[in-house]
């Protein structure tokens, strides 16, 4: 189980048995349309807020990673979630539509791989037989929550990232087909007192890197055992920071298997500044994109690591740093042993 | 200020801090300073035909068309705001579209517009003025100040 | 109302021959009783003669004068003190009447009608007097 500070191996080996993503309009026109379930073309998907449609987006993800699995949603054990909003409140609504018990969680952006990584400890330890575990944002609602509001002209930095508006989520199975969690480092806490809540990706960087840094060595391999290292959110400026800090630790990691999240739903012509963030980008970006490659075989070994931001409004104006986290897990092919 | 706020954090921090700088895409001041003058001036431009078209076609005069003018000017930031544009023109030109009395009346419509979903009391009643009030407050109590400075150096300074 | 950012622009470098342009006048003979434009073209005379004003409108009745100026555009920085000064100097000139002086652009345009009209001949005293009334109220409008 434990193994090393932080590091937990899941013998057991939890299956991903199916997946459910949903996305907005502007993840429509991105780089990555084909691999998301279910695209909407309004922002409001016909509801009367931003954060009911968040709450919708959510519910349609988990009914689509249940219809697409052998299981009837009964037998789902655990619904473990988080979003961005006040109180997570549209993650909380929809563990009420789905009538299954529920944790909600807050790690920001890195809700995904947090929910993740206790889902697989849930299951490894046969605490659960299958559990919904995911995450979502919402582009307006989170601007609302965080910034200015969405129609406000102000101009932001080259380092703003833009909030994925979707949602995504996993049915994890102690047996099945598809892909296995097989390890997971939980993040510390990091903050290098960083505080412009304009440039997350250079806050984020140094979270992701100490965690990355201690998976690898914990678990006693080489960068190169991953076919690919995926961070969440990082955007340009992050994932430079980051190499260069990988660099300087003397951790070889190439450049070319280190992809992130937040680079990969958009293109690079859409207004998104240094890239995407918010709890939906790792989640929808994982569970739909890489997920599909795993399938069809082009990927066997990843390394997810969601990166978040644990800043709030208030701490912010307030004048704090913001401190930073990453969660890693290991996703493998499942023919593949430990 | 940054340098004082430095002094709190540790060393390590601090050194990350510096090479995460070197890193970090600066904006563009002196491209987005040439964006804005123009389109600053562009909006200016607006209002000047606004106001010239007042003046010849309704009973105002170069001191009383302020008033209509701005109130136009608001009305077709409303209409822009509404229809998601004047965000989009905020981010290209930055100062340029917030200087004006347009960027004035975007932050009031886009906050209303915001919390439409929280109702008209709480929501947008409550809401309105989030961005748009410390515009208000200190506007006015600059104002009263510069008025106060001038009402001194008249009746005591002997200006 | 300076809600607008103002950008002066510099000095114009044709300011030699703004100046030597000869000023735009329409004296008005009006043969009429009680519309009589002399005291309008004196001031008119007058003022064409001064540096620095490109145009001059005016109109008077028995009892009241109302004139509008225009300043070439570079100097409207001086506007203020500029109509000042003429309000005074042509109180002095002409302190029979009641003078009202504007650079207003919109008065401006309303004296240029009303020229208009009297040019025609077709304007009683009684008109006159009222015109000139509104446009004197309008000029001191305040926002």
């Amino acid at each position: 189980m434990l193994q090393g500070h932080r590091t937990w191996i899941f013998e057991n080996r939890p299956v991903i048995i199916s997946s459910g993503t949903v996305g907005g309009p502007f993840e429509a026109k991105g780089k990555i349309p084909n691999d998301i379930d279910i695209l909407h073309e309004d922002m409001w998907l016909n509801q009367a807020s931003f954060e009911k449609a968040q709450q919708m987006m959510m519910e349609e993800a988990c009914q689509h990673a249940i219809k697409n699995s052998p299981i009837q949603k009964e037998q789902v054990s655990f619904f473990i979630g988080g979003d961005l909003i006040n109180q997570i409140t549209p993650t909380s609504f929809t563990a009420k539509t789905i009538g299954v018990p529920y944790f909600g969680l807050f790690n920001a952006c890195a809700t995904s791989m947090e929910s993740l990584a206790l889902s697989a400890f849930l299951i490894n330890g046969n605490g659960a037989n299958y559990i919904l575990s995911g995450a979502s944002s919402h582009n307006a609602a989170t601007e609302k929550q965080f910034r200015y509001p969405t129609e406000y002209g102000g101009q932001k930095p080259p380092t703003a990232q833009w909030t994925v508006t979707g949602a995504g989520c996993v049915l994890l199975a102690k047996e099945g087909i598809g892909p296995v969690v097989t390890s997971a480092t939980i993040g510390k806490v990091v903050d290098m007192g960083m505080s412009d809540a304009f440039n997350m990706g250079g806050a984020m960087a140094p979270a992701a890197v100490d965690t990355i840094t201690d998976h690898l060595r914990e678990r006693e391999i080489d960068p190169s055992y991953y076919d690919l290292i995926i961070t969440g959110d990082l955007g340009h400026i992050g994932r430079e920071v980051s190499l260069d800090l990988f660099h300087k630790n003397g951790v070889n990691i190439d450049e070319n298997k280190y992809v992130d999240c937040g680079l990969t739903i958009y293109r690079e012509d859409q207004p998104v500044l240094a890239g995407a963030s918010g709890a939906a980008c790792s989640t929808v970006v994982t569970y739909g994109h890489f997920l599909n490659k795993m399938k069809k075989g082009e990927l066997n070994k990843i390394l997810v690591v969601a990166t978040g931001a644990l800043h709030s409004p208030l701490s912010v104006n307030q004048n704090d740093p913001i401190p930073c986290i990453a969660h890693a897990v290991s996703i493998e092919s499942g023919s593949d042993t430990l | 200020m940054a340098d004082k706020k430095k002094k709190n954090v540790p060393p390590s921090a601090q050194q990350y801090q510096s090479f995460q700088d070197k890193r970090e895409v600066k904006r563009p001041i002196v491209k987005n300073c040439i964006k804005a003058f123009f389109v600053g001036g562009f909006i200016c431009f607006i209002g000047q035909l606004i106001s010239t078209f007042y003046i010849h076609f309704f009973n105002f005069t170069e001191q009383t068309v302020g008033n209509p003018t701005i109130a136009t000017l608001i009305f077709i930031t409303m209409l822009l705001t509404g229809f998601g544009v004047y965000d989009r023109i905020g981010q290209f030109s930055g100062a340029g579209s917030a200087v004006p009395v347009t960027g004035f009346g975007n932050a009031v419509i886009s906050a209303a517009i915001e919390h439409r979903t929280e109702g008209f009391v709480l929501g947008v009643g409550g809401n309105m003025f989030k961005l748009a009030g410390s515009v208000i407050l200190f506007g006015v109590f600059s104002a009263f100040v510069v008025a106060l400075i001038k009402t001194i150096l008249i009746q005591w300074g002997g200006l | 109302m300076s809600c607008f950012i103002l950008f002066g622009c510099g000095a114009n470098s044709n300011l030699g021959t703004n100046e030597e342009k000869p000023v735009e006048i329409t004296k008005i003979s009006s043969t009429k009783k009680g519309t009589n434009q002399d005291l309008a073209n004196q001031a008119k005379d007058y003022l064409s003669n001064k540096q620095n004003i490109t145009s001059v409108n005016a109109v008077n009745t028995s009892k009241k004068l109302v004139i509008a100026v225009e300043v070439p555009h570079h100097e409207r920085f001086q506007l203020a003190k500029t109509r000042k000064d003429l309000q005074d100097e042509l109180k002095k000139k002409f302190s029979k009447v009641e003078v009202e002086l504007s650079t207003d652009q919109k008065i401006v345009l309303e004296l240029k009608k009303l020229e208009e009209k009297l040019q025609k001949g077709s304007m009683k005293k009684k008109d006159l007097e009222k015109e000139v009334d509104d446009i004197i109220s309008l000029s001191k409008e305040q926002t």
